[in-house]
Formats: C-alpha cells, structure tokens, sequence
C-alpha cells in the first residue's frame, strides 16, 4: 500500500538515508525501531510530505506522491505526533475546532462515539471543560489517541503514544489498535510491550544503513 | 494666530540646554558626551535636509512629485521591515510592496477626500505629512506582525503539520497563526488609542495647535490619523501576509526555507 523506493536524505553532511526500501502491505502493523536520531518520526513525516527527501520515490497505493495528490493522502492517514501543542484551548473546543475543519464536516457521528472513548481510555468527562495545558502528558495522549480513531481513518501513524502511560492503560490501548484488523498502522516506540505481540513486524531502522 | 518662528540666535541658546546633560554625563561617568554630540548632530542634519527638502515639496506641490516622493517612503517601510526580520528581500519585497502601496493610497486618498475633504487630494501638505505619519506608525505594528507570523510558523512546524495531518486545508492550518500575528499587531495601537490624552498629548496634536489651530480642530485631526493608522495596519499586515503565502509556502504546504534568510 506504502512503498518508499531508494529514499536518500541529507541534512548538511548528515546522511540520514542511504537509498532505504520499505513495503507497508496493507493491514500491515509494523513497529519502526532504531537508536534515537536515526530518523524514525522522519521517514513517518516524510510519507505525509512534511519532509521531502533529496532523492528516491515514495507511492502510496501504486500513485507516485506529488504535491497534488499528498493532500488527499494526509486526509487518509491518522497522525499521532510527540508532543502535540495546541494553544491554551478547553478540550471540548480543541475537538469542536478539529470537526469542524471542511474536510471531517462528514464526521458527524463523533459526538456520540467521543463518550464511549472517553470512558475505554479511563478518562473523566470533566476533562472537555479542561484547558490543554493543564493536562498531564498521560492524559494529552489519550486525548490524541481519542481523537486519532474519531476521525474514522485506516490508516495509523503513531509516534510514540503510550511513553507516557501506566503499565495497565499501555496494554490496553496497543491492544486496542493492534486489535484493529483492517487497519494499517505504523508505530515508533521504544516501549517493549509493543514487541510482544506476535502480529507486529519489525522494521529497524538500524539494519538499513 | 501664527506660530512664532525660532530664530537661529534662539536654537543656539536651546542647544546650550544640552550643558546640563554633558554635566551629568561628566558627573556621573556615563561616557555619554561623544554618544550626545553625535545624536544631535545627526538629528539636526537630518532635519535641516528634509526641512529644505519640504519646503521646495510644499512650493512646487506638483502630484507627481508628491506620489514619487511617496512611493520613496513606501519603499524604506518595506525595507526596514525586512531588514529587522528574516526574510529574503527579493522574494518578500513585491508583495509586501504592494501591500503597502494598496493599504496606505487606500487609507490616505479616503481621508483627503472625504474626511477632510481637500480639492486636491494630491496636495503635498496633506498628502506628504499624512502618510508619513501613517508609514512611520503603521510600520512598527508590521514588523510585529510579521515577523509573529512566521517566527510561530517555523518554530511550532510540528503543530501546524499535525493540523495539517488532521485534515485542515493550508489556510485553515495557518489561520490560528494569522489570528495570533494580527491580534499582535493591532494590540498596541488599540492600546495607544485608549490612553490617548491621559498620559500625553500626542505629536500630531501638539504640532496642529502651535500651528494655530483650536484644540478642537487639533483633537479631530488626532482621531481621524489614529484610525487611518489603525485601519491601515489591518490592511497591510493581513494583505503582506496572505500575498506571501504563495511564495513562502511550497506546493506541500511546507514553508519554504530559502524564503527565509537564516538556515
């Protein structure tokens, strides 16, 4: 579904990527793993073109990526990113703010499911009167995580989203995704408990350099 | 009434003021007399020159010289606001020039024609002293919006991807962003305006009754440059930013860093 062909990437002298292969069948769940720095959250951001590589080609279902076709790409794929910042906003406005965006108009059933999330990921009600800040980084996770699986996509690139989580809740949301059969998902964590489950295939980068 | 010119004689013995500052500057070691000696010097100059310069401005009043001498000052506003922000001056000086140009003909011509209601709109006395105060104040609030703009920009790249990500269209992502740099440079001219006359009688005023005019009418011209200058930093920040978008942004959405004169 995701092919990245002969990607090469420099910043300055740094080569971060020396002609890289990689596959993403679909339904795949494919952990991405490698020393910090080695690129990880870039090869995600780079599939999303928020990173553009000096060579190679990336395709997603057999469609080369270009800037005209990238936009309905991102809106296919579910993004979870490391320290997510939004301004001080009540939580009940981040979600409205993100619904009511042109494209997820059609998302109308969000309302009714965002109570049943809430309540899987162990969260209070209370917490949509909160302001972003003053949540902890637990709870921003599972925030992001909520709104990730609202926005009713296949497709799941999260970037380490349990790092902040206990034991308990760790299990129970790796289950939650890995659980998702038809979805394809790609992860980078440096949490063990992902490894342990025997759907998961690896992908180090470390091996590819 | 008419304003009491100053004679020469006169300026000299306002020059000698500038003893009690030397003083304290010996006084207190502040190495300040060469820092003062300098500044003055270069004030005085200045003024001389563009005093000479205005007078002739004021005699001939042809509008063709009057438009070119404001397009000259048009053309230094947008060079001090790329010089104190990061941006490549060849890709940022059309748009923001016509930003300028656009805000700044809009506000003026409005104010000459139907607020003050001159017959010739173009008359340097108007025209000139008008839209200089416009540029020189408008230009402060532009620097701050700008520069808010893309400086957020650049350093939350992460948090505009991931609205971007969560299915917002570019102007929907950078919309938090042009709500931030507006709200930014608009902020301090709302504030000036709401202390108008308490702390300190403001130039302009001051300048319209030594010129002879009553309070009343000096009053007016305040509110009426005030709001030119209000409306007219609306206009340009927003316009200065929206035409750049398209040479600032790749075709990804991605700001582009060979916009930017720094790395």
């Amino acid at each position: 579904m995701i092919k990245l062909k002969n990607i090469n990437l420099r910043f300055g002298n740094k080569v971060l990527f020396d002609n890289l292969n990689f596959h993403i069948k679909q339904n795949d769940k494919i952990l991405i793993s490698g020393k910090s720095g080695i690129g990880k959250t870039t090869l995600m951001q780079m599939i999303l073109g928020f990173s553009e590589a000096n060579s190679g080609k990336i395709f997603f279902k057999s469609e080369k990526i270009d800037r005209k076709n990238i936009w309905d790409i991102r809106n296919k794929i579910s993004y979870v990113p490391q320290n997510i910042r939004f301004k001080h906003l009540k939580i009940e406005l981040i979600f409205q703010n993100i619904f009511d965006l042109k494209h997820n108009k059609t998302i109308s059933n969000w309302i009714e499911k965002l109570p049943k999330l809430l309540e899987f990921f162990e969260l209070d009600e209370d917490i949509l009167e909160k302001n972003w800040n003053d949540l902890s980084g637990g709870e921003k996770q599972r925030i992001s995580l909520i709104i990730a699986s609202l926005l009713n996509r296949k497709i799941f690139f999260l970037d380490e989203v349990t790092s902040a989580l206990d034991e308990s809740l760790k299990m129970k949301t790796i289950n939650y995704f890995l659980e998702k059969e038809d979805s394809t998902i790609l992860m980078i964590s440096h949490d063990k408990s992902w490894c342990e489950n025997n759907y998961i295939k690896n992908f180090d980068l470390e091996k590819q350099i | 009434m008419k304003t009491l010119d100053i004679s020469i004689f006169s300026l000299f013995l306002c020059f000698l003021l500038l003893l009690i500052s030397f003083f304290t500057s010996f006084l207190l070691k502040l190495s300040l007399s060469k820092t003062i000696l300098i500044s003055v010097s270069r004030m005085t100059i200045q003024l001389i020159l563009i005093g000479i310069f205005l007078k002739y401005l004021f005699k001939w009043n042809n509008p063709f010289i009057n438009l070119t001498w404001l397009m000259v000052m048009i053309i230094s506003a947008v060079y001090t606001v790329i010089s104190t922000s990061k941006v490549k001056f060849t890709k940022f000086f059309p748009y923001a020039f016509v930003s300028f140009t656009f805000s700044t003909f809009l506000v003026i011509l409005y104010v000459n024609k139907f607020v003050i209601r001159i017959d010739n709109i173009f008359d340097a006395k108007y025209i000139v002293v008008l839209s200089g105060m416009l540029l020189g104040n408008t230009l402060r609030s532009n620097i701050i919006g700008i520069n808010i703009f893309y400086k957020n920009l650049r350093k939350e790249s992460d948090q505009y991807f991931y609205i971007l990500s969560l299915g917002a269209t570019q102007f929907e992502a950078i919309l938090p962003y042009l709500r931030e740099s507006m709200l930014s440079a608009l902020k301090p001219t709302l504030a000036t305006m709401a202390t108008m006359g308490l702390v300190a009688l403001p130039g302009m005023m001051t300048g319209t009754i030594l010129g002879g005019a009553s309070p009343i009418t000096a009053i007016k011209y305040q509110i009426v440059i005030m709001i030119a200058i209000f409306v007219c930093t609306n206009i340009s920040v927003l316009l200065t930013i929206l035409l750049t978008l398209k040479v600032s942004f790749n075709n990804y959405g991605i700001l582009r860093n060979d916009f930017f004169r720094d790395k």
